[in-house]
């Protein structure tokens, strides 16, 4: 159960307070009658008495137990309770139902148009019950016909309403019309419904873009017509007749020969016979001799299943002609020139019959002086000065003729000067008098315009002189057509089919002077589209297009067959499906609870209420109350309400908040919704924002905020008729609906003149508030170069010219999708400016770029761009303990990098990557193919970075031949210092001080040396206690097991004696091969010096260095030190000797030569790069050590740290190494060397550049998206890169574009690598991207971005807005006040009044309760 | 302004009635009742002008004769009985009042004002004393019928206020008036204190008493029943409860009881008592229940 009217809260409030009243009632004090009394002597008697008798009246409890229920049953009542479910409520569907004309064909069922009702009701019956339906009728307009209703009989009523129209079906608009309404309006979205024949007048039906939730009834199929598309008849060039012309197409499947036959006035005047193949137009054309008004019939001589387009007919205007009286000596010079014409009708008079009131349209006067100046407009030639009506003098000299005023239609196209005029007037036009021609600065010809209009000519045009001249017949003709300019206007009459249609001008006219009007003289809504002008009906009309010199009159009763068939694609529901199984409906309880509540008032009076009122008054007025509440809630069973004349209004404001409007359009706009919000009184105002859709609305306007503009793709377009379709069907109904539109009025979606011819049908008027628009920018782009493909994260160059009309300071700013990415000052020169501005994106995909430039007065400029962003893929190869590498992966994650850790390099596709990371890794161990695969993939574009470890070891490779991946590196590691190895002699202390752990790690640390020794070196290990002997003489370190077993062997015992054991050592060292001779000595003891310190002296000067270890406390410190110094070592002193092996091993790479130098270095910047960009090299920490590489004599060494003899060794190479490029960094990217630089907040832009450095510029393969406009299709061409393995099967694409249109496309292979994919877009425009569903290397995603009109135009398009609000009745920029003057209109509704009636028996009875308790007297 | 006191025709009534005493009081003559002492009486006090409506009677014509002006003769009125109206105008007067009924105070004072006109026809001096826990001020009414015009306007100027106290008001009124007179109290005889005690001080001190008790039908039956908030009049005490018929009976019983105490108490001295509702119209009250007492202990006059 649930409760419709109140929520459970507020019924319990109600009936607490309630309850609370009348228990209060009942029980409280203030319920005694007060009395004054004039003692109180006599009470107290009567108190004794009333004391034992108010304890068994304890106030009547089951009056109020009563009363209680009572009142619970009636609030109930008005909560309106009801048995169900509220989530039991069905869905909502939209039936769209055809009413376009193809639905009068008849099909071998029937008409179509019986066909639909009857798969309508069919679909209508298989709904549950509790499911409701928009029925909209869908023609060349979706109008709905009923909101969604649950009243299964209106639905019903509204699906057999519906009948054929006389227009073809816009399918589109009513998909969009069925989206917007479930959107909108419903909480539980079902189905759109198609029920129709799919008959589309539009060229491509494919690109209709159905909605998901689409199901169509399919009717059956009509194929036999033959049927007329154009009928029109246009006035013969001379005015003498008509010419006439029909088309006809065969859309039957078989070829077909159709008379065609043309009557005019009920009689034959013509027929052909035309063939037609299937799907083939043809046109016959007639002649029509004939100045009268006529009824013209094109009828096409067959029988097939739509004969509503085999007949058309015309009206033809009768022609008027203009009436000519020509007095003149001479009329044979006239008569020429006036004959030309079959619309001039000329009289010619001699100057005797001169009359000034002659019967004729037009007067020509020659060469004489009337009695009296003529009433009617009048032509003078040459007339004798003191006639003339313009001043004018003779001219005796001549005078020749040198131009034409060729801006006035008078002038227009006369291009003959120079002509020698020997005698005639020079006039002397006054102020307002048009100027004709004129000789030297002088006037020859001049007309005065006015209601008569008058015009002097100085000179005879039919002068023989003049009269091959071809001036002349065109001068005349200018001047007859601006005496009467209605009767040489062009005339064309069509036969056309009502729906949006679009009028192709004349060059020349002037699009401002257009009108279109219809049969009853009213003004159509129109837009000018370039020369085309487009206006809407939607049903049966004459429409006189005038433009210009131009009129053509369209007879829209042909109906409009559409021109192809939208057939659903593979995944639309068809057929109305199994009947749905409907859940309860919720049943009201309210007439139950209001029932037992009056029962029990009722009840309630009958025993305790009638008895209270004792005087005859009192109990009249409780008796009535009573009844009153009673009969109140007994009126609310029969649910009366009451019809009411709504003149509340609702409102809908419109505000465009697409990408032309912004900065202080959109603060004005907001300004104008939020004085109309806030002057609405009682009517309901909704702000509603919109772009391409109509947004949900916005809410109360606070003071200085601005409606935000829509962002995307979503606001680069305006569709002022969605916006007001979608907005009619959202208008609350049963208040007086209104819009208001405000907006540049510049659409670049949809037809704002159709949704006028809607709002106007269903009589909402709109009125119109027009913004300033985006002013004219006075830069102008001329170049503009961006990649169209890109890394994510990667700084994408934008390069533009720009010319600039001046000098000014701008900001360039980048967005992508909308948001900024990047903003920077710019000062622009006069001329010429290169400018460049680069962004950076981290989202991958194609995504729109647009740049503005902002300069000020100079306005703002706009570009844009489809951009590929592709996320680059590394191979990321380590030989580090796991967990080493996560700095450095924090810094590829931060980066947009897609990291694949690469386990075996061999079965790696190196193509699918764009770079090969090597952090520490033995790149020696690579097998050969690989490191070929390594090599190309450089070569080709790919990126390959060493980062340094102690794995980099040198490998000689003498005598080889050279390794591809060596040639491809920018460095290689560098050999050890000696080439033929070094010798080592370690001293190990054995005495008895060394016993357990001491001698274990003695013993590992001397193997760890060994372990590390090339096989070249040489090794020794000298082991003492008070005598020495050598445990491992010295020798090649090539036998490392037997040399380890040795080493194992040493077992501690008796004292120190150092001195000796040094001696014999060096004595052994001194006479070693080797260019590097060291000695480790390792004691814990404390010994003699002995001769220790000249060992060592010597030691040095033969370049043998000796280091020494203490371990333990009761070591001669001073001692090893001293021996260490003198003898080039170094000493270390260890309380914990857990260390030893790592100290020990260090000390002999370091002292042998070893390619690992682990020291702290400060790092030198060699070069200054792009890769620095943003990286404070100078504060970055110390690096504790590094691998000495090698730099290649061509490549870049950007970054070194001091090396040995004061030459640096790299840090940082890179270089270009074919398409691609490669790069080696020495030291390493962890937690051992690059301990400091981890927690440099340098770290990761450095890491980040560096990597982004290597990535490829250069495309694998290409894909290229273009548009192809005169066909309304995207072509996309992939060609493979010649490594791609090209795919068995092309994937399938998708197509993605603005406003969730998305197809999938096909993909072809049209050669060799090479595919090609064709996607219709019909006119859509805006950011269009193709890709696959999986992402692959052979077919990225691509974009286009096709430039939009709502960025591409600038200004404001007021006239369109004054139309729209003019033919709506709305009013044009209104002021708020007017915006809510209802000028009478109301709306007829009902007013419930049961849940009244209800409350007030629940008044009423408390009151009758309130006087029963509080005034009982 | 206040209506008229009393109607005109009810006054053309009242011509016929006299006031009477039954007492006869040591050392006073005069009055239209015999005394049983005689003696020579009027004793000339002074002259005063003449005014408009004085009886013509006192008018002194020997002066007139010799100074051509009238002069009235003042007498010592005192021979004659004084009679001394006790008007209660205290807040009970009002209280208890059913819809549609007047006050006990208005009655009082249309009682009180017949009474006063039926002296004045006599030409009978009558104090009128209105009190309430004390004496308030007097007005003499004297000189015939045709100054009663002051004594209308004096009762209907009369505001009831405050409590009334008779312990209070019967001390004043001995030490204010020591002469014995007719002493006529109009009351409701509701005071919370002892009533009867003073009254009885009074009779002590040589008053006769006539004694007119009002109440209104509320104050001797407050209806049937229903819960009830009391509140005093004159004090601020307050009572609930719920009246039964039991309780009602009860209250009815207890202020017959007083009513029949407080006639007790009028008889026993040798003075008169009235007792009646003010429902019961004031022409019946004048010439049923005063007759009647009248008639009970004194003559029938004219």
């Amino acid at each position: 159960m649930f409760f419709a009217n109140l929520t459970l809260l507020e019924l319990g409030a109600l009936f607490a307070a309630a309850a609370g009243l009348t228990v209060a009632l009942y029980l409280l004090s203030f319920s005694r009658r007060q009395v004054v009394v004039s003692t109180m002597r006599f009470w107290q008697a009567a108190k004794r008495a009333a004391e034992r008798k108010r304890r068994r009246r304890i106030d009547e409890p089951w009056s109020l137990l009563m009363q209680l229920l009572a009142l619970a049953c009636l609030l109930l009542a008005v909560s309106q309770p009801r048995w169900g479910s509220p989530e039991s409520t069905g869905r909502d569907h939209v039936l769209l139902i055809d009413t376009s004309a193809w639905m009068a064909a008849r099909s071998a069922q029937g008409p179509l148009e019986g066909e639909a009702e009857k798969a309508s009701l069919e679909w209508l019956a298989t709904l549950p019950d509790e499911d409701r339906v928009m029925v909209v009728e869908a023609g060349p307009l979706a109008s709905p016909k009923t909101p969604f209703e649950s009243n299964r009989e209106k639905v019903r009523q509204a699906i057999r309403a519906a009948a054929p129209g006389a227009g073809a079906l816009d399918l589109e608009q009513a998909f969009g019309l069925a989206v917007q309404a479930l959107r909108l309006q419903s909480t539980r979205p079902g189905e759109i419904v198609y029920a129709g024949a799919g008959r589309v007048s539009e060229a491509r039906p494919e690109t209709i873009a159905a909605p998901p939730n689409v199901r169509v009834l399919p009717l059956p199929e009509v194929r036999q017509n033959a049927g007329l598309v154009r009928f029109w008849v246009s006035r013969d060039e001379g005015g003498s007749g008509w010419k006439a012309y029909v088309t006809a197409r065969n859309d039957s499947p078989s070829r077909r020969a159709v008379p065609v036959v043309l009557a005019m006035g009920g009689a034959v005047a013509g027929t052909r016979m035309l063939d037609l193949a299937p799907g083939a137009e043809a046109t016959a054309a007639f002649t029509l001799a004939t100045r009268a008004g006529a009824w013209v019939e094109a009828r096409l001589g067959v029988r097939d299943s739509f004969p509503q387009d085999d007949r058309a007919v015309l009206e033809l205007p009768a022609q008027p002609a203009l009436r000519i009286a020509v007095y003149s000596d001479e009329p044979e010079l006239l008569r020429p020139l006036l004959a030309a014409d079959s619309r001039n009708e000329a009289r010619f008079l001699t100057p005797s019959q001169y009359r000034a009131d002659a019967d004729a349209d037009l007067v020509v006067i020659d060469r004489f002086a009337p009695p009296s100046p003529p009433s009617k407009p009048a032509l003078w030639i040459e007339p004798p000065p003191p006639s003339s009506p313009i001043p004018a003098r003779r001219f005796t000299e001549p005078v020749v003729l040198t131009g034409w005023n060729t801006r006035h239609p008078l002038g227009a196209g006369l291009r003959s000067r120079d002509l020698k005029l020997d005698s005639g007037l020079l006039l002397d036009p006054a102020e307002g008098d048009l100027m004709i021609s004129e000789a030297g600065g002088r006037v020859l010809m001049a007309a005065r315009p006015g209601d008569v209009k008058q015009a002097v000519l100085g000179y005879h045009p039919g002068r023989p002189a003049l009269k091959y001249e071809l001036s002349a017949p065109l001068l005349m003709a200018h001047l007859l057509e601006w005496y009467a300019p209605e009767i040489y206007l062009r005339r064309e009459v069509l036969a056309g089919a009502p729906g949006a249609i679009s009028i192709e001008l004349d060059e020349l006219t002037d699009t401002e002077r257009v009108r279109v009007l219809n049969s009853s003289g009213d003004a159509l809504p129109f837009t000018v589209d370039g020369r085309a002008v487009r206006f809407f009906t939607a049903g049966t009309d004459t429409v006189r297009v005038i433009a210009g010199s131009a009129e053509r009159t369209l007879s829209l009763s042909l109906p409009d067959a559409g021109r192809s068939k939208w057939t659903p694609g593979a995944g639309v529901k068809t057929g109305a499906g199994p009947r749905q199984a409907s859940a309860a409906v919720p049943r009201d309880l309210w007439p139950w609870f209001a029932l037992a509540g009056a029962a029990l008032l009722l009840i309630e009076w009958w025993i305790y209420g009638r008895k209270r009122a004792r005087a005859g008054r009192e109990r009249r007025v409780m008796a009535a109350l009573k009844a009153a509440a009673v009969l109140a809630a007994l009126a609310a069973l029969m649910e009366p309400s009451i019809p009411v004349n709504e003149t509340k209004m609702a409102v809908n404001v419109l505000v465009d908040t697409s990408s032309s409007v912004e900065g202080n359009d959109l603060v004005q706009a907001s300004a104008v919704a939020r004085s109309i919000q806030s002057s609405s009184g009682r009517h309901e105002v909704r702000i509603m924002p919109f772009a391409r859709h109509l947004n949900p609305p916005a809410g109360v306007l606070p003071d200085g905020s601005s409606l935000a503009q829509s962002t995307g793709e979503a606001g680069r377009a305006t569709n002022i008729e969605g916006a007001l379709t979608e907005a009619m069907t959202v208008l609350p109904s049963g208040l007086v609906p209104r819009m208001v539109l405000v907006s540049d009025g510049r659409e670049t979606l949809g037809s704002a003149a159709r949704a006028a011819y809607q709002a106007r049908q269903l009589g909402i008027p709109v009125d119109t508030v027009v913004l300033p628009g985006r002013p004219e920018p006075k830069l102008k782009l001329t170049s503009l170069r961006m990649p169209a493909v890109a890394f994510t994260g990667e700084r994408i160059p934008i390069e533009i010219t720009v010319e600039s009309p001046a000098a000014a300071n701008a900001t360039i700013e980048i967005l992508a999708e909308g948001k900024s990415i990047g903003q920077s000052p710019i000062d622009l020169t006069e001329g010429t400016n290169s400018l460049r501005a680069t962004g950076s994106v981290v989202t991958p995909g194609a995504i729109s770029v647009t740049g503005i430039l902002r300069a000020g007065e100079l306005g703002e400029l706009r570009f844009e761009q489809a951009l590929s962003l592709r996320r680059p893929r590394v191979l990321y190869m380590s030989q580090d303990q796991p967990g080493m590498e996560k700095h450095l992966m924090g810094v590829l994650n931060a980066a947009q990098f897609d990291v694949v850790p690469g386990a075996d390099m061999r079965r790696a596709v190196l193509e699918d990557y764009q770079l090969a990371i090597f952090n520490n890794y033995d790149l020696e161990s690579l097998p050969m193919p690989t490191r070929i695969g390594l090599e190309r993939f450089i070569q080709r574009g790919g990126g390959v970075l060493v980062i340094g470890g102690e794995h980099n070891i040198y490998v000689d490779k003498k005598g080889r031949p050279a390794d591809p991946l060596d040639l491809a590196m920018p460095a290689t590691v560098a050999p050890p210092k000696s080439p033929e190895g070094t010798s080592v002699i370690l001293i190990v202390d054995k005495s008895s001080s060394m016993e357990g752990r001491k001698m274990e790690l003695a013993r590992l640390a001397a193997i760890g040396v060994v372990e590390n020794l090339r096989p070249i070196d040489y090794v020794g290990i000298l082991i003492f206690d008070n005598s020495h002997q050598w445990a491992v003489p010295l020798r090649r370190a090539e036998d490392k097991n037997m040399i380890k077993r040795l080493i194992a062997g040493i077992t501690p015992d008796g004292g120190t004696q150092i001195a000796p054991a040094l001696t014999e050592a060096y004595r052994r060292m001194s006479t070693a091969t080797g260019a590097y001779k060291h000695i480790v000595l390792l004691t814990d003891g404390i010994s003699e010096e002995g001769d220790s310190l000249t060992v060592a002296k010597d030691a040095a000067e033969r370049r043998v260095t000796i280091s020494t270890v203490g371990l333990g406390q009761d070591v001669n410190r001073t001692y090893l030190e001293k021996v260490a110094v003198a003898a080039k070592g170094k000493s270390y002193f260890l309380t914990d000797p857990s260390s030893l092996e790592q100290i020990l091993l260090k000390d002999v790479m370091e002292h042998t030569g070893s390619t690992t130098v682990e020291k702290t270095l400060e790092l030198k910047v060699i070069q200054k790069a792009e890769v620095f960009r943003d990286v404070a090299l100078e504060t970055a920490p110390a690096l504790k050590g590094y691998v000495r590489f090698d730099a290649k004599k061509d490549a870049d060494t950007l970054l070194a740290v001091p090396g040995e003899e004061r030459k640096d060794d790299p840090l940082l190479v890179r270089w270009q190494y074919g398409l691609g490029r490669a790069a080696v960094f020495t030291s390493d990217a962890k937690a051992r060397w690059a301990e400091g630089w981890i927690g440099w907040n340098g770290f990761d832009r450095f890491w980040a550049n560096v990597l982004r450095d290597l990535l490829p510029h250069a495309q694998s393969g290409e894909a290229t998206l273009t548009h192809d406009s005169v066909n309304g299709t995207l072509v996309a061409e992939y060609r493979l890169a010649p490594h791609l393995q090209a795919p068995a099967e092309p994937p399938t694409l998708y197509l993605l574009g603005p406003g969730g249109y998305q197809r999938p496309v096909t993909v072809e292979r049209a050669g060799q690598g090479y595919y090609r994919a064709v996607a219709p877009i019909g006119a859509r425009q805006g950011l269009f991207r193709l890709r696959p569903l999986a992402e692959s290397a052979a077919f990225p995603e691509t974009g286009v971005y096709i430039p939009e009109m709502e960025l591409s135009a600038y200004g404001n398009n007021p006239r369109l807005l004054r139309q729209i609000a003019e033919f709506t009745g709305g009013i044009f920029n209104p002021r708020p006040d007017d915006v809510f003057s209802t000028n009478g209109r109301s709306v007829p509704s009902s007013l419930r009044l049961w849940p009244g009636l209800l409350a007030l028996a629940l008044l009423l009875n408390l009151a009758e309760v309130a006087w029963r308790k509080l005034k009982r007297s | 302004m206040p209506a008229p006191v009393i109607e005109r025709s009810l006054l053309e009534k009242l011509e016929r009635l006299t006031i009477r005493w039954q007492k006869s009081f040591r050392g006073l003559v005069g009055g239209h009742n015999p005394s049983r002492y005689s003696g020579p009486g009027q004793e000339f006090l002074d002259h005063r002008h003449f005014h408009q409506g004085d009886d013509l009677r006192a008018v002194n014509w020997r002066a007139y004769m010799r100074l051509e002006k009238l002069f009235l003769k003042m007498f010592e009125v005192e021979p004659r009985t004084p009679i001394r109206l006790l008007m209660d105008a205290s807040a009970s007067m009002t209280a208890g009042v059913p819809s549609g009924q007047m006050s006990k105070f208005d009655y009082a004072r249309r009682l009180g004002a017949a009474l006063v006109y039926v002296g004045l026809v006599r030409h009978d001096t009558i104090v009128i004393q209105p009190f309430h826990d004390r004496l308030d001020d007097t007005m003499i009414a004297s000189g015939g019928r045709h100054r009663f015009g002051p004594v209308a306007d004096f009762l209907g100027d009369l505001q009831p206020k405050g409590p009334a106290s008779m312990l209070e008001v019967a001390r004043l009124f001995i030490n204010k008036y020591p002469k014995p007179g007719l002493a006529v109290v109009i009351s409701d005889f509701l005071d919370e204190q002892d009533v009867l005690q003073p009254l009885q001080y009074m009779a002590d001190f040589g008053h006769e008493l006539l004694l007119m008790q009002l109440w209104t039908d509320f104050d001797r039956d407050p209806g049937a029943d229903g819960d009830l908030r009391l509140k005093d009049a004159e004090s601020d005490t307050e009572l609930e409860l719920s009246l039964s018929e039991e309780a009602r009976r009860a209250y009815i019983a207890e202020f017959d009881v007083y009513c029949e105490r407080v006639a007790n108490l009028a008889f026993r001295n040798g003075g008169r008592y009235a007792g009646f509702a003010t429902s019961l119209a004031l022409e019946d009250a004048l010439f049923t229940a005063l007759d009647w007492s009248a008639a009970t202990a004194a003559r029938r006059g004219g």
